[in-house]
């Protein structure tokens, strides 16, 4: 994966107005970190999931900035250029679902994380079920999850900081950069840091994605006229079922399953921002905040981006370099820069949060549950911050081992948390939810996802039977299939935890 | 190692013997909530299947795109409107709550 020579260039003859932007952007990073250090108490809860105080607006923008990643910078408009607007339908799609999931599922986490302390999702369902193997099931998760995610982004941000840098940063001292101002970050500032600085690189994002759509839109006199630009592939480009001829609605609905609804409302990620914010009345405000923000990201940005760039680039050798392609042909030299620090923060609010999750579900979850019971919160606390640089160590060896391996699995992560809906469905909403349906349910739903979608089992297993769907939906749809079947079958659960959970909601709610 | 499979000590009575059952379609505005989302869901499936594959640009922007932030827009006015509805109507303190809302027996 390399940058296109052309942007290397045009780096290179403005070296210094890139140099003298990423200083000040790693200023302003140090200054929101020192800040958030000086309101960190030594509390497990208070670095994990910021004491349960933080306003709505910063927990939107920090929900924003982590899903948007680089994948969204970068990968999303090279999907759209590849097939069409159906792929901005896909997602927006995606996030508009996910959105009303969030108002709702958001109150039910946020209550019972108040009541019980719960700061990670293997505390909600682990203790609902009564089971640790399903709270390993969360950890499994998270570790899939996050550290694809992690990997697909130290990667991005390797190559990046080797073309602002003009090559002076080789690709794998770039990682080692990024991991290491990422952990010290992480380690001093913890969720409130992570949010604070989120907040900054969501605005910056938006801004640029949305100055970038205009700038696009002026260039070519109107946003008609970048259809009409498209030539003879228009009709085709604008309509379902797109370029590549499979997106279909179903196709659309299937997708955003895993790619919208497993990273927005259950990724690990989502969850512990739920605990986080300051009041269960916040969560209409921070669904409609945030299908704002993605609107204006994906209308005016994503989707003028990977259209333009079809239009003037029709034979980019790699998509995913079509956004700074782009920046660099249509928008002013300082603002292309801009964008290109954007794709950065996008990939630095990425790692540092899902490094951080990635912590505190395997130190609460696995570390504190089943090996150290006994363990504090002073002592949780400053065992976050060393699993932390042991975590992103390996992050940082699987990036620079196994990249062609491990970057395609981010793609599909959205598809293995998404197996958690059914048993959080049962923990916050179905009381007559077994355990059983939740051991076997969600199993199911991760191995036929991982056959399907990345050919990791051997041939055991048919391919998916229902064509218009894509495998890791038809695993979801088997997943919740299952539930409800296994948990009519088998007994729920006891009075006294139903009361624990489905009376204190009702109650509340 | 401490591993705690504690569900199959407990005792789990059938659900027919259940107190009370909490159920995932729930009564009153939860059920209008939730139809009216499941409906725009459906609705927005209905119109991409059925005009998504016409090449229209409104205001130079494709049909698709328009479909989608309406679709977009109706759940800003759903989470909007019920949220103040829900608000209007809020159960009174905890101590005094009827225990029969949003619960089947």
């Amino acid at each position: 994966m390399n940058f296109p020579p052309e942007i290397r260039q045009l780096v290179l003859s403005n070296y210094p107005m890139i140099i003298a932007t990423l200083v000040a952007y790693f200023v302003i990073f140090v200054l929101i970190s020192w800040a958030a250090k000086r309101k960190l108490t030594k509390d497990v809860g208070d670095y994990v999931v910021a004491s349960r105080n933080l306003g709505w607006v910063v927990v939107t923008f920090t929900m924003y900035a982590s899903v948007l990643s680089g994948v969204g910078m970068a990968g999303i408009p090279g999907a759209i250029y590849t097939i069409g607007t159906s792929f901005v339908v896909t997602a927006l799609t995606g996030i508009i679902i996910s959105t009303a999931l969030l108002w709702y599922f958001g109150p039910r986490i946020w209550v019972l994380g108040k009541e019980y302390g719960f700061t990670t999702p293997g505390d909600l369902l682990g203790e609902y079920y009564q089971s640790d193997i399903i709270r390993m099931y969360t950890v499994i998760a998270s570790l899939v999850y996050n550290i694809a995610y992690i990997v697909a982004q130290l990667l991005a941000g390797g190559i990046l900081l080797n073309v602002l840098s003009g090559n002076a940063i080789s690709l794998n001292f770039g990682i080692w950069i990024i991991t290491i101002v990422v952990i010290i970050h992480v380690a001093l500032a913890g969720l409130r840091g992570i949010a604070w600085l989120d907040f900054f690189n969501g605005a910056l994002i938006l801004v640029l994605l949305f100055a970038f759509g205009v700038f696009i839109m002026v260039a070519a006199g109107g946003p008609g006229s970048v259809v009409a630009g498209l030539g003879g592939i228009r009709d085709r480009f604008i309509t379902t079922p797109g370029m590549i001829g499979i997106f279909t609605p179903s196709r659309i609905f299937g997708v955003m399953i895993g790619l919208s609804i497993g990273s927005i409302v259950l990724s690990p990620s989502a969850w512990i921002r739920i605990y986080s914010a300051r009041g269960r009345s916040h969560f209409a405000k921070i669904g409609v905040l945030m299908l704002v923000l993605w609107l204006i990201s994906h209308v005016i940005g994503t989707y003028f981006i990977g259209t333009y760039g079809r239009v003037l680039f029709p034979d980019a050798a790699n998509p995913d370099f079509i956004s700074s392609l782009l920046a660099f042909g249509v928008l002013p030299v300082f603002i292309a820069t801009l964008f290109l620090i954007a794709v950065l923060a996008a990939i630095i609010s990425t790692t540092d949060t899902y490094i951080h999750v990635l912590t505190a579900t395997v130190v609460r979850d696995c570390i504190r549950t089943l090996f150290w019971p006994t363990m504090d919160d002073a002592q949780e606390f400053r065992l976050n911050r060393t699993i932390t640089i042991g975590a992103a160590g390996i992050c940082v060896l699987l990036a620079l081992s196994y990249p062609v391996l491990i970057t395609p699995l981010a793609i599909f992560a959205g598809g293995i948390t998404v197996q958690l809906l059914p048993p959080l469905v049962g923990a916050v909403t179905w009381s007559r939810a077994s355990t059983e349906a939740a051991l076997v349910a969600p199993a199911v739903g991760v191995l036929l996802t991982l056959k399907w979608e990345m050919g990791i089992l051997p041939g055991i297993l048919p391919p998916p039977f229902a064509p218009a769907l894509p495998g890791l939906a038809v695993a979801f749809f088997i997943n919740v299939f299952l539930f409800i079947v296994i948990s009519y079958l088998t007994k729920p659960q006891s009075p006294e935890q139903v009361e624990k959970f489905h009376g204190l909601l009702a109650r509340e709610l | 190692m401490k591993w705690n499979e504690d569900w199959r000590k407990a005792n789990r009575p059938p659900a027919s013997q259940h107190p009370k059952i909490y159920t995932f379609w729930p009564r009153g505005r939860g059920r209008v909530i939730f139809g009216y989302f499941i409906f725009i869901t459906l609705l927005d499936y209905i119109v991409l299947t059925l005009f998504g594959g016409r090449p229209i640009l409104i205001a130079g922007m494709p049909l698709l795109i328009w479909i989608t932030v309406i679709f977009a827009l109706l759940t800003i006015a759903g989470i909007l409107g019920f949220d103040a509805w829900n608000k209007n109507q809020s159960s009174p303190p905890v101590a005094n709550t009827p225990q029969a809302e949003d619960n089947e027996s």
